[in-house]
C-alpha cells in the first residue's frame, strides 16, 4: 500500500524522519511493515500556467480538433486543441510557448492543418500527475489566472510502499500507519476529530425542489455476512472536480481522481482504513435498501460494465428485485455516481470477511474495498469513517445531510481481555523484557492494560486488532516493538530425540546413490512433476495418472507417473545445444492414483566417453546401461534373481513396453524367494520408432527402476567373510554354439554341476565368423576359476571336474567343443 | 708358483680387465658379468686358492688368505660400483627416452553433478544434523487438512492468497508448502522432536526468471518443554553464517504466517555487496533468506499437542532460492532447463 509521507504527518509529526524517509522505511521493516521509499523526483514541467477558456470553434479542416482562445489574466491566446472534454468557462492548465514538459519537451508555436496554436492544453498525464491521458485535466473553478500550477500542486511528496502483512488489516490506512508510527517515535497521533454534523434537511417526508416526494429510505438485513451496515443519504449534490489539494492526495497513493464524491469516499478510505461506498439514491427508486443473498441465477453488471453471475452466498445491496452493489466488493454501473445525480446514498459498512473474500475470489475482482473488508475493518471506524465522509461531501458537494442515520448493528461486539504474566511471556521469548517497557509499547499501540496482580495484567484489545487473540500475539506486538535484534542468540540444549529414523536412513540410501551415479558421470536432473497427457500416453504411462483440475496449461496438466520421459526430452535439448554425449539421472517421486513412489530412472547416449587423444570414442550401448544397474544393485545389497540383475528375458519386455527396442531391452526382476519375483524396473534402447518420433539421431538408452521396492528389499547385514588362502586356478571352456543360446543359460548348464570348488566364470571372448564356425553360430570363450577352502587343487582333480563341466555342457546344450 | 705370485697376477689381470672395463664403449650388464664369473665365478682361481686355503701350510696360510679376500674384495666392490654406474647411466638415458608431453589431457574418469538443489539440501541436513536434527518426509500430494488447516489457514482466510494453489481433486492439492510434514510428524511422535525436512512444493505461478510453479522447500521443526524465540534466533543464526560464512550478518524482521506466532522474516546481508548495497539486494544491502516463527497454539491444538506445556519454533526457506544466493544464479529457470552447462558447473560446488 503506498503511504505518502505528507499526509502522513497530518496526523503525526515525524520530526527529521520527514526528511530521512529512508530511515523511517527501515525502522517500519524493522517493525514488520516491509516498507520501501518511492521518492517523486522533480516533476519535469516549468511555464504552466492556469488559463480560462473563453471560446472554442471547430476546425476548419478537422473534426477532431477545435481551436481555442484561452485568457491567462494577461493575454488572449489561440490553441488548437484535440481533448473532447473541454467546456468554455473551464479552468485549465496551459503550457505556453517556451514552457518545458516532461521529458524535454519544448512548447514552440506550431501550425495544426493551417491553423496556429499559441501553446498547448496539457493533461493529467502530460504533467506526470496521474495515469488520466484521456482529457484535459479540468481545474476547479476560481483559481487566479496567470498564476504558475506548480504553486498550486504539492508536488514534491514522498511516498511509501508499504507490504502489509495479511493479518494487520488495521494498516490498511494512513491512520493505522501513522498510530504504529506514532509508537515508533514516541510521539502523539492526532486523528481528525469526528465532526459535528450539520443535519440541515428535514427529518419527515421531503420535498425536493422539483416537489417530488422522496421517502426516508429504511433497512433490512436479509444476509448474515454483514455485521454493521450505516448510511447517510445527502442531498442535492453538485458533482464536479474536487479540490486540488484531495486530488493530489489521492494521484500520490495512486488513485485515479474522477468527481468529488468518489475522491471523498475514496480519500476516506485512504485516510481511515474503512471503505464507503456512494449510490446513486435515485436508483433504489424510493423502495426499501436491503442487504440481502443474491438470487439463483442473478446477474450483475459491476461498475466495470463486465457482468457478473452471482451465487446465493454473495452479499447484494439493492432492492428485492435489482442489485445495485455487490457488497463491499464492487459497485453497480447503474447505481454509480455521475455528472447527472442528484442525492447519493453514503454507505459504511462491515462485511464478513470470508464471504467477501469467497466471492472475490470466484469472480475475479479485487478492489480497493474487497481487499480491506478481506482483512477486517474496524466495526467502530465504520461510523467514524461515514461521518466524516458525510461531512466532506457537503463540504465540496455542497450536498444536504438527512438528519436521519441508517445503523444496523445486530451483534453488538464486545471487547477481548487478554491476561498476560510477564514471566510466561519470558519463558516463550527466551529473555526478559521489564515490565515498565511492556506497558508503554502495547499502550502506545492503543491497548489498554489494568494491573491483575505483580507483573500480571488484563489486556484490552482495541476492536481494530482483529489479529490479536493470545498470549503469543501479545508477546509478538512487544517484541516486534522492542526489536527482533533485542533477542539473544541461544543455543539449543542436548534433547532426548531418538537418534535414527527410517526416513534418515533412506535419505542416506539416496545420497549414497546420487554420489556414486555422480562419480559415474551421470548429471542428477530435477524436472517439473507436471507433464503433458500427450506424452504420458506416446510412452503408455497414462494409466491412473493425477490430472490437475486447475493446470498452468494443457502441457502441465497431469503428475509424472513415470521419470524416463523428462529425461528423454532434456537429452535432446542438451544435443540440440552442441553437445556430443548425455549421462542423466533423476531420483524423485512419481505419482499416481496409487499413491506416490520413488524411482531412479538413468539415460545414456551418444560417446562413451568423450574423445581422448590416442583412444577412439565409441558409442554407449546396453551393456553400459546394465552395468551401471548392476553396481546400483551391488551398493543396495540386493540379491538379484540369478546371478545377474537383468534377466535376459527380452520377449517378456517387449511386450509390455512397447516403446522399447524389442531385441535390446529388458525387465528387471529381484527375488526374495526362490521362485518369487517381482519386476522393480527395465532397461534398454528407445524403440527406432519412437526415436523417430522424437527426432532424436542418436541410440538412446534408458532405465526406471522402483527404489521403493527396492529399498524394502531385505538387505543382508554387512558381515566379513572368509577367504580362501590357497591358489586359485583357471581352466578355459570354449565352444561354438548357435547365436539365440544366451550367456545366462551357459551359465546355469556350468552352474548345474553343482561343485563348491567352482567360484567364477567368466566370459572372455565371443567371436563370430560365417566363414569359419558357420551361418548363425558364435564361438565362445569362458574362464573357469577353482578354488579350494582347506587345500592346494591337484592337477587330477581339476581335470576331473573340468571334463564334467564339457560333459554338463554337451549333454545339455547343442553346442561343438573347440580344442 | 707361489700362491703369492698366482694371486699376484690374478690381480693385475682383473684390474686390467675392470679398467677395460670402464673404458669400454658399449659396456653392458653381461660383459660385466663376464669379468665377475672370470675372477669370482664357482671355478675361477682366486676362488679356487679360497677354497683351499685350508690347506696350505700354516705359515703361509694367513698371508695368503689375506691377500686373496682383500683381491676378493676389491673386485667385487669394483664389479658392483660398475654396474651400479651402468644402471644409473640407464636409468638417466631412460629419463631423457621416455620423456612425455606432461601438459597433454589427462584420461580423466567425467564427473557428472549432483543438481544444485539437491547440493543445497544435503549440505543443509549435515548443518542441522550437527544441531541434532533428523529427516522426515511428507507427501506432494496432500490433503487440504493438512495443507492449510492443521496449520491453521482456513478456507477463505487471506494467507491462502500466498498459496495460490494447485488442486488434483475437491480437497486434495499440491502441497503448496512442506509445513504438511510437520502435522503429519507431530500427529505420529510425541514430542521432544528436532527435524528437517525437503522437498518439492508447488503454486500457481507462471514460470518467469523469479518464478516456477514447482520448487523446493526445506522445513525445520523443534519442539520441546522449553523451546523459546532466543532458540530459534541462535539455531538460524548458527545455521546461516554456516551455510553462507562465518562473516555473514543475520537479521529478524516481525512477520506474519498463520502458523506461527510470532513470526519472523530473517535477512543475511547481501552476499555480493556484503551489506553496502548493490542491484542484488535493490541497494538494501539485505536478501531475504527465510520466513519462521513460534510455532502457532492452534498448530499445537490440530495435533493434540498441549500448548500449556510445551513450546516450538518452526521455519521454511526456499532451497532454489539458497542456492541463486549462494551461487549467484539470477534465472530460477535454470534449474528446470537441466541444460549440461549449468549442471556441469556444481561439480565442486558445496
Amino acid at each position: 500500500m503506498k503511504i505518502s509521507l505528507k499526509w502522513l504527518s497530518d496526523y503525526v509529526s515525524l520530526g527529521k524522519f520527514s526528511r530521512q524517509p529512508g530511515a523511517l522505511a527501515e525502522k517500519l521493516t524493522l517493525r514488520g511493515i516491509e516498507t520501501k521509499v518511492f521518492s517523486k523526483q522533480d516533476i519535469g514541467w516549468r511555464g504552466v500556467v492556469v488559463a480560462k477558456i473563453e471560446k472554442i470553434e471547430k476546425h476548419p479542416q478537422a473534426d477532431r480538433l477545435s481551436v481555442c482562445t484561452v485568457f491567462d489574466g494577461k493575454d488572449h491566446l489561440q490553441i488548437v486543441c484535440g481533448a473532447q472534454n473541454i467546456a468554455m468557462g473551464d479552468i485549465v492548465p496551459l503550457a505556453k510557448m517556451g514552457s518545458e514538459l516532461p521529458g524535454n519537451f519544448k512548447i514552440k508555436q506550431a501550425s495544426l492543418r493551417g491553423v496556429d496554436s499559441f501553446g498547448m492544453l496539457c493533461s493529467k498525464k502530460e504533467l506526470g500527475l496521474g495515469q488520466d491521458s484521456e482529457g484535459i485535466f479540468i481545474l476547479p473553478p476560481g483559481l487566479k489566472l496567470g498564476q504558475p500550477l506548480e504553486k498550486l500542486i504539492d508536488i514534491e511528496d514522498t511516498v511509501l510502499e508499504c507490504e502489509i502483512p495479511a493479518n494487520r488489516g488495521d494498516l490498511l490506512s494512513h491512520l493505522g500507519i501513522a498510530q504504529e508510527v506514532s509508537s515508533l517515535l514516541g510521539t502523539l497521533c492526532h486523528f481528525p476529530p469526528i465532526p459535528k454534523l450539520s443535519f440541515r434537511g428535514p427529518s419527515k417526508p421531503w420535498r425536493s425542489t422539483a416537489d417530488e416526494l422522496i421517502f426516508f429510505p429504511s433497512l433490512k438485513l436479509n444476509h448474515q455476512g454483514c455485521e454493521r451496515y450505516m448510511a447517510m443519504l445527502i442531498q442535492n449534490i453538485k458533482i464536479g472536480p474536487s479540490p486540488l489539494w484531495l486530488q493530489n492526495r489521492l494521484e500520490s497513493v495512486g488513485l485515479r481522481a474522477i468527481n468529488n464524491v468518489v475522491d471523498i469516499t475514496n480519500f476516506i478510505m485512504m485516510e481511515t482504513g474503512q471503505p464507503l461506498h456512494a449510490f446513486d439514491f435515485d436508483q433504489f427508486h424510493q423502495g426499501k435498501i436491503i442487504v440481502r443473498h443474491a438470487q439463483p441465477d442473478e446477474q450483475f453488471v459491476a461498475l466495470d460494465d463486465k457482468t457478473y453471475a452471482l451465487d446465493p452466498a454473495d452479499i447484494v445491496i439493492g432492492t428485492m428485485d435489482r442489485s445495485l452493489a455487490l457488497g463491499g466488493i464492487i459497485g453497480g454501473s447503474q447505481s454509480a455516481v455521475s455528472d447527472s445525480t442528484h442525492h447519493i446514498l453514503l454507505e459504511s459498512a462491515c462485511f464478513d470477511q470470508q464471504l467477501i473474500r469467497k466471492t472475490a475470489r470466484r469472480l475475479k475482482i479485487q478492489t480497493d474495498s474487497s481487499y480491506r473488508f478481506e482483512r477486517g475493518v474496524d466495526i467502530e471506524t465504520v461510523a467514524t469513517a461515514l461521518q466524516r465522509g458525510a461531512q466532506f461531501i457537503s463540504e465540496m458537494a455542497h450536498g444536504t445531510i438527512h438528519k436521519k442515520v441508517i445503523d444496523t448493528y445486530p451483534k453488538k461486539k464486545k471487547k477481548r481481555f487478554i491476561s498476560l504474566h510477564e514471566d510466561k511471556m519470558e519463558k516463550f521469548l527466551g529473555f526478559k523484557i521489564q515490565p515498565k517497557q511492556i506497558q508503554s509499547t502495547l499502550k502506545s499501540l492503543g491497548f489498554v492494560l489494568k494491573k491483575h496482580g505483580k507483573n500480571q495484567w488484563n489486556v484490552e484489545v482495541p476492536f481494530y486488532r482483529r489479529d490479536v487473540e493470545t498470549v503469543a500475539d501479545i508477546s509478538e506486538e512487544v517484541v516486534r516493538c522492542v526489536g527482533f535484534d533485542k533477542i539473544p542468540n541461544q543455543p539449543l540444549q542436548v534433547a532426548k530425540i531418538p537418534v535414527s529414523t527410517g526416513v534418515a536412513d533412506g535419505a542416506a540410501l539416496m545420497f549414497e546413490l546420487k554420489k556414486y551415479l555422480v562419480s559415474q558421470g551421470f548429471f542428477e536432473n530435477i524436472h517439473w512433476s507436471f507433464t503433458s497427457p500427450k506424452k504420458l500416453q506416446f510412452y503408455e504411462s497414462h494409466h491412473d495418472a493425477i490430472t490437475i483440475l486447475n493446470p498452468l496449461g494443457e502441457d502441465f496438466s497431469q503428475m509424472r507417473t513415470v521419470l524416463f520421459p523428462s529425461l528423454i526430452d532434456a537429452c535432446i535439448y542438451n544435443f540440440n545445444r552442441g553437445q556430443t554425449s548425455h549421462k542423466s539421472f533423476e531420483l524423485r517421486r512419481v505419482y499416481s492414483k496409487n499413491g506416490e513412489a520413488l524411482h531412479l530412472s538413468l539415460l545414456l547416449s551418444g560417446q562413451a566417453k568423450l574423445s581422448v587423444w590416442k583412444e577412439l570414442a565409441r558409442d554407449v550401448d546396453f551393456f553400459d546401461l546394465k552395468g551401471v544397474v548392476d553396481s546400483i544393485f551391488e551398493l543396495l545389497s540386493v540379491i538379484a534373481m540369478d546371478e545377474n540383475v537383468s534377466r535376459g528375458d527380452l520377449s517378456a519386455s517387449s511386450s509390455s513396453l512397447k516403446f522399447l527396442h524389442t531385441g535390446k531391452s529388458s525387465e528387471i526382476f529381484i527375488s526374495t524367494h526362490p521362485n518369487v519375483r517381482h519386476s522393480v524396473g527395465f532397461l534398454g534402447a528407445l524403440h527406432p520408432e519412437w526415436q523417430r518420433k522424437l527426432g532424436a539421431d542418436k541410440e538412446i538408452y534408458i532405465a526406471e527402476l522402483n527404489l521403493d521396492l527396492l529399498f524394502k528389499m531385505h538387505r543382508e547385514e554387512l558381515k566379513f567373510q572368509e577367504f580362501s588362502k590357497y591358489p586359485k586356478v583357471s581352466r578355459d571352456i570354449s565352444f561354438i554354439a548357435d547365436e539365440n543360446l544366451s550367456h545366462v543359460e551357459i551359465i546355469k548348464v556350468i552352474g548345474s554341476v553343482q561343485n563348491p570348488l567352482i567360484q567364477q566364470i567368466v566370459l572372455f571372448d565371443i567371436f563370430r565368423d560365417t566363414a569359419v564356425i558357420g551361418e548363425g553360430k558364435k564361438s565362445v570363450a569362458y574362464r573357469i576359476f577353482l578354488q579350494s577352502f582347506d587345500r592346494t587343487l591337484e592337477d587330477e582333480e581339476i581335470d576331473t571336474l573340468h571334463a564334467e563341466i564339457i560333459k554338463h555342457l554337451q549333454s545339455a546344450l547343442n553346442i561343438k567343443m573347440r580344442d | 708358483m707361489s700362491e703369492s705370485s698366482k694371486l699376484e697376477e690374478i690381480r693385475v689381470a682383473a684390474v686390467e680387465d675392470i679398467q677395460k672395463l670402464k673404458v669400454h664403449s658399449h659396456l653392458n650388464l653381461e660383459l660385466i658379468e663376464e669379468v665377475r664369473v672370470k675372477y669370482l665365478g664357482r671355478n675361477a682361481g682366486l676362488i679356487c686358492i679360497l677354497k683351499n686355503l685350508s690347506q696350505l701350510s700354516p705359515d703361509v696360510r694367513p698371508q695368503v688368505g689375506k691377500i686373496a679376500n682383500e683381491t676378493r674384495k676389491m673386485i667385487e666392490s669394483e664389479i658392483s660400483a660398475l654396474r651400479d654406474n651402468l644402471v644409473r647411466i640407464q636409468e638417466n638415458q631412460k629419463l631423457v627416452s621416455e620423456k612425455i608431453d606432461v601438459t597433454l589431457a589427462g584420461r580423466t574418469h567425467d564427473l557428472g553433478s549432483f543438481h544444485p538443489v539437491s547440493l543445497v539440501i544435503s549440505k543443509t541436513e549435515e548443518i542441522f544434523a550437527r544441531m541434532g536434527f533428523g529427516v522426515e518426509e511428507g507427501p506432494e500430494i496432500e490433503n487440504e487438512f493438512y495443507n492449510f488447516e492443521a496449520l491453521n489457514i482456513p478456507k477463505n482466510h487471506p494467507a491462502r492468497a500466498m498459496h495460490d494453489t494447485f488442486y488434483v481433486s475437491q480437497n486434495v492439492v499440491l502441497r503448496t508448502h512442506t509445513s504438511n510434514v510437520q502435522i503429519r510428524v507431530m500427529q505420529n511422535k510425541k514430542p521432544p522432536l528436532r527435524f528437517l525436512s525437503a522437498g518439492a512444493t508447488y503454486r500457481h505461478d507462471t514460470l518467469d526468471v523469479t518464478h516456477s510453479p514447482m520448487f523446493h522447500q526445506m522445513e525445520g521443526l523443534c519442539v520441546d518443554e522449553k523451546v523459546s524465540l532466543s532458540h530459534l534466533k541462535g539455531v538460524l543464526t548458527a545455521y546461516l553464517q554456516a551455510f553462507f560464512g562465518d562473516k555473514t550478518k543475520v537479521r529478524f524482521r516481525p512477520s506474519f504466517f498463520p502458523f506461527t506466532e510470532p513470526s519472523a522474516e530473517v535477512d543475511i546481508s547481501c552476499v555480493s555487496c556484503s551489506g553496502k548495497g548493490c542491484r542484488m539486494c535493490k541497494e538494501s544491502g539485505w536478501l531475504e533468506v527465510l520466513g519462521c516463527g513460534m510455532v502457532h497454539d492452534n498448530v499445537f491444538r490440530a495435533v493434540k499437542y498441549n500448548p500449556q506445556k510445551i513450546s516450538g519454533f518452526a521455519f521454511g526457506m526456499g532451497v532454489e532460492r539458497l542456492a541463486m544466493l549462494k551461487y549467484q544464479i539470477s534465472d530460477i529457470r535454470l534449474f528446470f532447463e537441466n541444460d549440461v552447462r549449468f549442471l556441469k558447473q556444481f561439480r565442486t560446488a558445496l
